[in-house]
């Protein structure tokens, strides 16, 4: 399995450093419980490289904070609202962000199929809806059971609407990845994502690496 | 600030893990070799007709058990045993018309006490004091009556406004006998 987990990271690193552009971001979260509502605080932030013929750049895009507040409202049914505020490096104004939240367990067995829906209000400089649909599966890689000290591997495919003033775009997202269980607390993960972006206009492309510190108190 | 922030990490990473020390479960799957010689000769005359056979090790600090999952006639079987190839019990995942009415009028009015319920899985656990362990696997595939019989229901409930999950096993006629609080897989990774 750490076999498994160094390829991840070799793969991620080796394809961001080929590729054109690429992305690193990282992040810690803490997830703890508040009544009958999961509650969700993640700090994080994004470097970007860029190469316009033979100069590279490398610089912070942004970092960010974000709040979310989960109920179950039935056994496969969780609702979610949040609040995401960015500190964006190259403009003057942040970013804040308000997202809706739907995710449907289709199945919970040891491989785990969950669908999630988003509608976020994005506010910047100018004013942008976004809808994104996400499907995702997750599996323990020893047994059938996630225990403690055992690998997961995490992979979906989100696909997102943006609606602005001027007109809309479609993007594409291709994730995947490998985790790590610490302990009941805490977790490391590692993931590799494709983005195609403005799949209706013109098509580009962007790697991303992420790693994330997730702690979860009991 | 970086190697700060680094060994601040690393600290709260050793807390946590040794937090868990002396409480840890652990299943992990296994080949068919790894299982003790007694388990391999006493399941080999059902494991040529079985499908999706797989074989696991559980260790919980104080106990290892070996589990082996199959599915015989359609049916999804886990047969349980010690380290001595002694036959713990076997489960069969089963349809709720599978039970006997009276029983599952029984598990169901258990199941009212709580606001709102919904079944998860039901399966039916055989055991028997019998030392023979051939015996019990031969009357089980056969089906056949075992010497105990009992009813493991994997249950979602809501409790005190919120969904949790149990594992509650019931006798042959559907009293309560257990009740276990089913720790599911975190979410948050794949939610957000």
């Amino acid at each position: 399995m750490k076999r498994i987990f160094a390829s991840f990271v070799m793969v991620g690193l080796t394809t961001l450093g080929f590729s054109q552009d690429g992305a690193w971001e990282s992040n810690a979260a803490l997830n703890y419980n508040l009544g009958n509502w999961k509650m969700n605080t993640s700090m994080g932030h994004r470097t970007v490289r860029t190469q316009i013929e033979e100069s590279r750049s490398i610089q912070m895009a942004f970092t960010e904070i974000n709040q979310f507040v989960t109920r179950k409202v039935s056994p496969k049914l969780k609702l979610s609202m949040g609040y995401k505020y960015r500190n964006l490096n190259n403009e003057d104004a942040a970013e804040n962000r308000l997202t809706q939240q739907l995710a449907y367990t289709h199945q919970n067995s040891t491989v785990r199929l969950l669908s999630r829906f988003r509608a976020e209000q994005r506010f910047r400089t100018d004013f942008a809806h976004r809808y994104r649909y996400r499907f995702s599966l997750d599996f323990p890689l020893s047994g059938e059971r996630l225990d403690n000290r055992e690998f997961y591997l995490i992979s979906s495919n989100e696909v997102l609407v943006e609606s602005t003033g001027s007109g809309h775009s479609l993007d594409n997202r291709l994730s995947i990845g490998t985790g790590y269980v610490i302990s009941n607390y805490c977790k490391i993960q590692f993931d590799f994502t494709q983005r195609f972006e403005d799949l209706n206009q013109e098509l580009s492309q962007i790697s991303f690496v992420t790693t994330s510190l997730i702690f979860t108190t009991p | 600030m970086i190697r700060q922030i680094l060994i601040g990490v690393l600290i709260i990473l050793r807390l946590t893990s040794f937090s868990q020390a002396g409480k840890d479960e652990r299943e992990s799957r296994i080949k068919k070799q790894d299982l003790p010689t007694a388990i391999i000769s006493l399941l080999d005359p059902y494991l040529s007709k079985s499908k999706h056979i797989r074989f696991y090790k559980e260790e919980d600090g104080k106990s290892i058990t070996f589990e082996v999952k199959l599915t015989w006639n359609k049916k999804r079987y886990s047969i349980e045993f010690d380290t001595l190839g002694v036959l713990q019990d076997v489960e069969v995942v089963i349809k709720e018309r599978e039970i006997d009415q009276n029983t599952l009028i029984a598990i169901k009015n258990h199941l009212s006490s709580f606001s709102k319920y919904r079944i998860i899985k039901i399966q039916k656990q055989y055991s028997s004091k019998l030392e023979n362990s051939r015996k019990l696997l031969d009357s089980i595939f056969s089906k056949e009556a075992a010497d105990t019989i009992r009813f493991e229901v994997e249950v979602s409930v809501k409790e005190n406004g919120n969904w949790q999950g149990y594992e509650i096993l019931y006798s042959e006629r559907g009293a309560m006998l257990l009740k276990r609080k089913i720790i599911s897989r975190s979410s948050d990774f794949i939610l957000y």
